[in-house]
């Protein structure tokens, strides 16, 4: 029932909502960015994150310093923060923190089909597997020539299994291929998650659909921008977006049809949430697209934590951490390469 | 006929005949196993995110003690209202047992019961609730403490009206004095009886049975509405317990996020100057 469960939550979820709450106040606050932009090395970017939490994880790492060394450890916190908690909790809540991985297990199965694809080296690979994502018998994946192989050698016994009934199909892979395949993994893996939450209901349901609904919208207008121009039909097209969200049906209509950028623009500026996105950008520009989207994305995970006595706290924070990763990796990379200029392009600040 | 007067064989009549010992045992149970229920109840529920945002922020442990020392107090109301409860109790002899009065004890004893009970229930539930959000709030923000605690206070009251109210309702526990059974020692003025004691007719005592009857039902019909009246306080205060929960939250977490806001302001004007 609604609204009383904070009769019962805590018997459970209390600890590690307690835990999740402690590790959301460590994120980077606008004064550590503001230290961080102002470096002129990677060094001191050691020095300024060791005195915020993730100080244990840099510290013992020699002086000449790269950024994805830097990003490295900072996603190991990451996964250990996330294992903690995974060890500690107790259905549902282990299903629904297993949950949140599987969208980078996507990502690892496609970029080591593609590396295979590119004649990569498999070890070479799995080391820029995000670590959250790895599964057992991933490496076995460069095995494999087509999806009904893949499928068949690899992935029937991951997580991932249930979400391949869509897109089996005997031809060979090549790019065009992987990333529609990665793109139906992710539909039947975000519907299936909205079920899930569904499932769950009261306050996790209704904020989690919330956050969902606006992931299923933004990667239907990044899948609509990404193939204009591209040999993707209007149908297959169709076929890529997610049957729940703001934009389901009639968006979804509008959006296979359209061409170009202009007209994603007048599609979804008759959708208010999304009206004001699209306002910051002038008339023809796409890049700021991205840093959108981040920011409205960051805004509602930020109001997840505005409630309490529910999982999606969990969600965000992890998604929050993301952001925070994605945010030293610019930077480092400004730094590194002497564009302190164009810092402030892509950082989204995270309150 | 019994004294008080539903007919054999109808649920009133079965009513009327449980024994008035019954209801005060149960009423006295209820006010100490039900209040220990919310307290307990309230306990774990601050309890369990106490611990968890001490991990991150150890300052918060001595303070929030406060809250579990809150909901403690309510399982105390509880054990206080019980004892006085069960001075109440006394026997009566056997022909006695079914008279008005008796029952009018009896069921003052279980109303006082469930009253305490089921207000130390909700109030437990109240202050564990808002002493949950408490920990989390403070965890990030120390200057939150102090108000939050001052939400606490107000839902701690619940627990106080019940046994107020509680103890007022036992007061009323009078059984009735150890006389023969035709005698009464005095009756509600409103229905002007002038009681006699010592032999009466047939005739009389058939009378006077009537009368009694129909007493013993409005006194049984008091003792209902008393009860229903006490739940009913005790619905307003689930009420105010759950409009307190959302009110601390919203409360908190906007006072916390004002302050980031104000230091995000403060830094990103010295980084356009700077």
């Amino acid at each position: 029932m609604y609204g009383f469960e904070a009769l019962t939550f805590n018997v459970d979820g209390g600890y590690l909502e307690a835990i999740v709450r402690g590790h959301r106040a460590g994120l980077l606050t606008a004064s550590d960015y503001n230290n961080l932009c102002q470096c002129e090395n990677l060094d001191d970017i050691k020095m300024h994150l060791s005195a915020t939490e993730y100080g244990p994880y840099l510290q013992n790492e020699p002086s000449p310093l790269h950024t994805t060394t830097v990003v490295e450890k900072c996603t190991l916190k990451l996964v250990d923060e996330y294992k903690h908690m995974l060890c500690q909790a107790t259905e549902p809540l282990s299903t629904f923190l297993e949950y949140i991985t599987y969208g980078h297990m996507i990502d690892n199965v496609v970029l080591i089909v593609t590396g295979t694809l590119h004649e990569r080296d498999v070890h070479e690979l799995l080391e820029k597997c995000h670590p959250l994502g790895m599964f057992d018998s991933i490496a076995t994946l460069a095995v494999a020539q087509n999806m009904r192989e893949l499928y068949r050698l690899v992935l029937v016994d991951t997580p991932l299994a249930p979400y391949f009934s869509e897109c089996i199909t005997s031809e060979d892979l090549d790019d065009m291929n992987i990333e529609i395949m990665r793109n139906t993994l992710y539909k039947a893996y975000l519907e299936d998650f909205y079920r899930f939450c569904q499932k769950l209901g009261g306050a996790t349901a209704e904020i989690m659909s919330d956050l969902l609904s606006f992931e299923a919208d933004r990667r239907a207008v990044n899948i609509t921008i990404n193939s204009i121009g591209t040999e993707l039909t209007r149908d297959d097209r169709r076929k890529l977006y997610s049957n729940f969200g703001l934009l389901y049906p009639y968006g979804h209509e509008e959006l296979a049809v359209c061409e170009d950028i202009d007209q994603v623009r007048g599609v979804m500026e008759k959708y208010p949430p999304y009206q004001s996105i699209f306002a910051k950008m002038s008339y023809g520009e796409s890049q700021m697209l991205d840093k959108a989207f981040y920011e409205e994305e960051v805004k509602r995970l930020c109001l997840a934590f505005e409630q309490q006595f529910h999982y999606a706290v969990f969600f965000a924070y992890m998604r929050l951490r993301e952001q925070e990763i994605r945010n030293l990796m610019w930077i480092s990379e400004c730094v590194a390469q002497n564009q302190k200029s164009r810092v402030h392009d892509s950082v989204v600040f995270i309150f | 006929m019994s004294s008080t007067g539903a007919y054999p064989g109808t649920w009133a009549h079965a009513l009327v005949k449980v024994s008035p010992y019954t209801f005060s045992a149960i009423g006295i149970a209820i006010a100490i196993g039900v209040s220990v229920l919310g307290a307990a109840w309230g306990i774990y529920i601050t309890g369990s995110s106490l611990i968890g945002a001490a991990i991150k922020a150890p300052r918060i442990t001595s303070k929030n003690l406060i809250s579990v020392i809150f909901c403690e107090a309510v399982a105390i109301y509880g054990v206080i209202v019980a004892i006085i409860l069960q001075t109440k109790l006394e026997s009566v002899p056997q022909s006695q047992i079914y008279e008005p009065e008796s029952l009018r004890a009896g069921y003052a004893i279980f109303a006082s019961g469930i009253i305490v009970g089921f207000a130390n229930l909700v109030c437990g539930l109240c202050v564990g609730i808002i002493g949950s959000s408490c920990a989390l709030s403070d965890a990030q923000n120390s200057t939150l403490f102090v108000k939050i605690l001052v939400i606490e206070i107000f839902g701690s009251a619940l627990g106080l009206f019940g046994v107020i109210v509680g103890i007022i309702m036992s007061a009323q526990a009078t059984w009735p004095a150890k006389a023969c059974s035709s005698g009464w020692s005095q009756i509600g003025d409103g229905f002007g009886l002038v009681v006699l004691l010592g032999n009466k007719t047939q005739m009389e005592r058939d009378q006077k049975n009537d009368l009694d009857q129909r007493l013993g039902q409005r006194i049984a019909y008091c003792g209902f509405v008393s009860f229903l009246g006490a739940s009913r306080m005790l619905m307003n205060s689930l009420g105010l317990c759950f409009k307190l929960r959302t009110e601390v939250v919203v409360v908190g977490i906007t006072g916390w996020r004002k302050k980031e806001e104000e230091e995000a302001l403060g830094s990103v004007s010295l980084g356009i100057g700077g």
